[in-house]
């Protein structure tokens, strides 16, 4: 069967509804084959094999692959769709596709979409920033500009993978925050898996604009890389890799153990092949596939036969090469140290990371401009975002590293509260012990106030291992409606609240949204008790609609807590149910639920 | 504003630390968050520069510098080191840098003195691993400084049969019936364990050694540091994504009643912050088959038990050598 990636904001509504279901089964509570792709793409080693290198690309070729082929083995006609985020996307953020940012960078979905009851890490519900709407244009490279990048007519595959900064570590960042902007909790958002997409298929076009399939080549890949996990012949960790130093001696699944797949388009294949392939497979594996596709005006956007093909190519070669000649000169080191002026324009700070050779510079820039306290609030808001963007290079990065997280460290004090807000979002997102006791001591009250409650929660919520608990299980008891939704969620990751999260779902005299969230944090800390009380809350008829479908559809694709039901007598009893209602939302549930239990993936 | 952490350094700081104040399960670390446990643990590490690392707390010194992902920690331990003088060994050389590779791109500067201190004045953790590295000489002779502790344990066959285990597809046995009559590797890990080379290893491995193990020999079997949280579902899903071929030779259990006893019985160096465990050591034993006489084990013993050694963690690196 041939799948075509497509471009996210043009599925059909069908394309689209099968694609989230797929994705919501395979994320089911966040544990299995998914957890495995959450934590290859963390910080720390698995970083340095996925952006420490020339292998950022052919890495996240195979990460995207893999996921596309669990996708597939759920509903065998889903292909992963790209986030074009080069142009505005109305059709992808939208509550019935990837959710629309609402209060505490909550992403808010429809009541029958599958995402609602997404589990990131140990929490429930997606943290996405107010940065990208539907009309937004995000401010990245556009799709010429990146593939002008390795040069154009001839183009070089050390210059294209620039792009790692800017489209991709921007578009990253367009978000503003949440967990999309740092490269350690990125896949806990699932748009995250469309921008890769789209990261992909600039490569893939690059390839294929500039005919640089052939690994032998020198200039398809980084001849010169020298870093282990990086050179053309490496293995690629965790698929293949070796589990040994200096790569990590660990991997998710215990290393090629879980995995079924290789790295080559097909269907699946034989382990033997998948522990035999070395990256330059990747490479040579990623031709553009070019659809026949009539134009009214009698241009070919697309191709009519293969000497239309070749022709095409170099007339897009041609237009690449325009835009090449057309870029703006990098900023060398002095012009670089004369920009931090007063008068200081966006421009000037958008040229900064444009080239290779000129990104320590502005990096060093950017952070002078980060600890001036008498620069403008928007230039400072400016260069944290651009750092953000660095931070996705996480090996050039390095040397700059500590002293970031210092800078941020003064900024989670600073008297304006962006920059506050900003600082301990990204400081909390790396776990960072300073940023958590910050919060601990405002919440506490023994120091002023740094972030509203709810968001003190919010941010200290993502500790995995959940320090703050006690202090959580006080506030869902007595803090105010924000906070104690927060502090609700929060208990996802503690053991000791499975009843209380229990008591709280089921409880009548509460609100249904409390109570829903109740429900989803219990689903990600509990999946088996999460089963029995979503179980009885789908029966009675006596509850709300819609909590009710919340209930059933997140029973619907969360296989381990489903398999805890005997599901031949729910079933018969959903039957019952369907004759007797009339709400939609819950017809549309009753029906997913079948349809999903029907279609569990083989073991 | 100096911090409960800070007064409870301060106070332990005032007397030379030994290695027994090192155990993750000592009594000052009980109840402490993550951040604070390594805190804490840094600036004990960190004593051993002016001080001197007493014997008991080298392997200790050297386990945190082999597996440690905590920036303050590794600190610590750099600091430590510094105290050998520079002749200690290319064995320290090789820990050395194998720590700063590991957080290279996880730098944060380490403060230990609370309070706002300029960027300046102070060290990333990188920095002193790299700084202790500059003081060593290079082609320095090898010093087996990082032996693991070694221990030999006994196991009262009663008090084993008082540890009742859920294994990882619900089934309920008790310590006793899974250790009688076989020899078995034991290691403990839990789920939620954030550090890659610690227990998501040790079962990888454990699992390897599992595989590579002939029929009708050594069982393999680890159990849960966090049973509360560990779920038999859990388990299952933790031990399928590394490969463990669950059997009645090769188990991933939890006991739900009788944790205190068995962390006493093994005296395992776990520690517990507010919901899950903030610290602990990797930790491996190999129990006997079959009781073994008074006599054999240890003064003090009257009844016949089970005897338990503890292992380098590592031994299971090769599975093939660790299935013999």
């Amino acid at each position: 069967m041939v799948r075509i990636r497509k471009n996210a904001n043009a599925l059909t509504t069908a394309e689209r509804n099968r694609f989230l279901r797929a994705l919501a089964t395979l994320n089911g509570s966040a544990s299995g084959r998914f957890r495995d792709f959450r934590d290859m793409h963390v910080a720390g080693a698995p970083d340095r094999e996925a952006h420490g290198g020339a292998g950022f690309l052919p890495w996240h070729r195979i990460y995207l692959l893999d996921l596309e082929r669990e996708l597939q083995r759920i509903d065998s006609d889903v292909a992963l769709p790209y986030w074009r985020f080069d142009e505005a996307a109305p059709n992808l953020f939208t509550r019935r596709f990837m959710g629309v940012p609402g209060p505490q960078d909550r992403v808010q979905f429809t009541s029958t979409n599958p995402l609602r009851g997404w589990v990131a890490g140990n929490l429930p519900g997606v943290e996405r920033g107010p940065g990208v709407g539907p009309q937004t244009l995000p401010l990245v490279r556009t799709e010429q500009q990146t593939l002008a990048l390795g040069g154009a007519p001839a183009a070089d595959f050390t210059g294209f993978a620039v792009m790692q900064g800017n489209p991709h570590g921007r578009a990253h960042m367009s978000h503003i925050s949440g967990v999309i902007t740092d490269p350690g909790t990125a896949p806990q958002d699932p748009l995250f898996f469309l921008l890769h997409c789209n990261v992909d298929r600039l490569w893939a076009k690059w390839q294929w604009a500039f005919r640089r399939h052939d690994p032998a080549a020198a200039r398809s890949f980084a001849t010169g890389s020298t870093r282990a996990g990086h050179r053309i012949g490496d293995r690629l960790w965790p698929w293949s890799g070796p589990l040994a130093a200096p790569r990590p001696t660990t991997a998710p699944g215990g290393g090629a153990h879980g995995i079924a797949h290789d790295g080559c388009p097909g269907r699946e294949s034989a382990r033997a092949r998948h522990d035999r392939l070395p990256r330059h497979e990747l490479i040579r594996s990623s031709r553009v596939r070019v659809r026949r596709r009539p134009v009214p005006d009698g241009r070919c956007d697309a191709m009519t036969d293969e000497t239309d093909i070749e022709e095409l190519r170099k007339a897009y070669v041609a237009e690449l090469a325009e835009v090449r000649r057309a870029r703006p000169r990098p900023l060398t080191a002095r012009r670089a140290a004369e920009a931090l002026t007063p008068e200081l324009t966006e421009a000037k700070l958008e040229a900064m990371l444009l080239d290779a050779d000129t990104f320590d510079t502005a990096v060093r820039l950017l952070l002078d401009l980060l600890a001036d306290e008498t620069a403008a609030v928007e230039h400072r808001l400016t260069a944290l975002e651009r750092l953000g963007g660095a931070a996705f290079q996480p090996m050039r990065f390095a040397p700059f590293r500590a002293e970031f997280v210092e800078r941020l460290r003064e900024l989670a004090v600073s008297h304006d509260k962006q920059l506050r807000y900003l600082a301990l979002d990204r400081l909390t997102l790396d776990d960072d012990e300073v940023g958590k006791r910050l919060l601990r001591e405002s919440l506490e009250g023994t120091r002023a106030q740094l972030v509203p409650p709810a968001t003190a929660t919010r941010f200290l919520a993502r500790d995995e291992h959940g320090d703050a608990a006690p202090l959580f299980r006080e506030l869902a008891r007595t803090g105010s409606a924000r906070v104690r939704e927060e502090a609700l969620r929060a208990l996802a990751a503690d053991p000791e609240s499975v009843e209380l999260l229990a008591t709280i779902s089921t409880d009548k005299a509460e609100r249904p949204k409390v109570r829903e969230l109740a429900a989803m944090s219990l689903k990600a800390n509990s999946p088996e008790r999460f089963a029995h009380v979503a179980h009885d809350l789908v029966l009675d008829e006596e509850e709300d609609d819609k909590l009710r479908s919340a209930a059933l559809s997140a029973l619907a694709f969360t296989s381990e807590a489903a398999d805890a039901l005997d599901n031949e007598a729910f079933q018969a009893d959903l039957d019952h149910m369907k004759d007797g209602t009339t709400s939609r939302t819950l017809l549309t549930s009753i029906d997913r639920f079948a349809k999903t239990r029907g279609q569990k993936p083989p073991e | 504003m100096p911090s409960d952490v800070d007064a409870l350094i301060s106070e332990l700081l005032a007397q030379p630390v030994t290695g027994e104040q090192l155990r993750q399960d000592a009594p000052h670390a009980a109840g402490l968050s993550t951040a604070d446990a390594e805190r804490m643990r840094a600036h004990l590490l960190a004593s051993f520069e002016t001080r001197g690392i007493p014997d008991d707390a080298l392997h200790v010194v050297a386990e945190e510098l082999r597996t440690s992902v905590s920036p303050a920690v590794l600190a610590g331990a750099a600091r430590a080191v510094r105290s050998l003088g520079p002749d200690v060994g290319a064995e320290w050389d090789g820990l050395l840098r194998d720590a700063a590779d590991r957080i290279s791109t996880a730098d944060v500067f380490v403060r230990w003195h609370p309070g706002a201190v300029s960027p300046g004045w102070m060290r990333t953790a990188r920095g002193e691993l790299l700084a202790t590295l500059q003081e060593l000489r290079p082609a320095a002779s090898a010093a087996a400084t990082t032996a693991c502790e070694a221990s030999v344990l006994s196991l009262a066959p009663d008090a084993l049969d008082r540890v009742r285990l859920e294994d990882q597809d619900g089934a309920v046995t008790t310590l006793a019936d899974v250790l009688t009559g076989r020899e078995t590797v034991l290691a403990f890990f839990y789920t939620r364990c954030m550090n890659p080379a610690r227990c998501s290893l040790t079962i990888t491995r454990l699992a390897a050694a599992a595989r590579a193990a002939e029929d009708g020999g050594r069982a393999h079997l680890a159990m849960t540091y966090d049973p509360a949280y560990d779920s038999p579902a859990r388990l299952r899903r933790y031990g399928a994504e590394r490969g463990f071929p669950f059997g009645e030779r090769a188990r991933l259990v939890r006991t739900t009643d009788a944790w205190a006893d068995v962390r006493a019985m093994f005296g395992l160096r776990v520690g517990y912050g507010p919901t899950t465990i903030n610290e602990h050591a990797r930790e491996l034993f190999l129990v006997g088959p079959g009781l073994v006489g008074p006599g054999l084990v240890g003064p003090g013993l009257v009844a016949p038990c089970l005897v338990a050694r503890g292992l380098d963690p590592d031994w299971l690196a090769d599975p093939v050598a660790a299935a013999r």
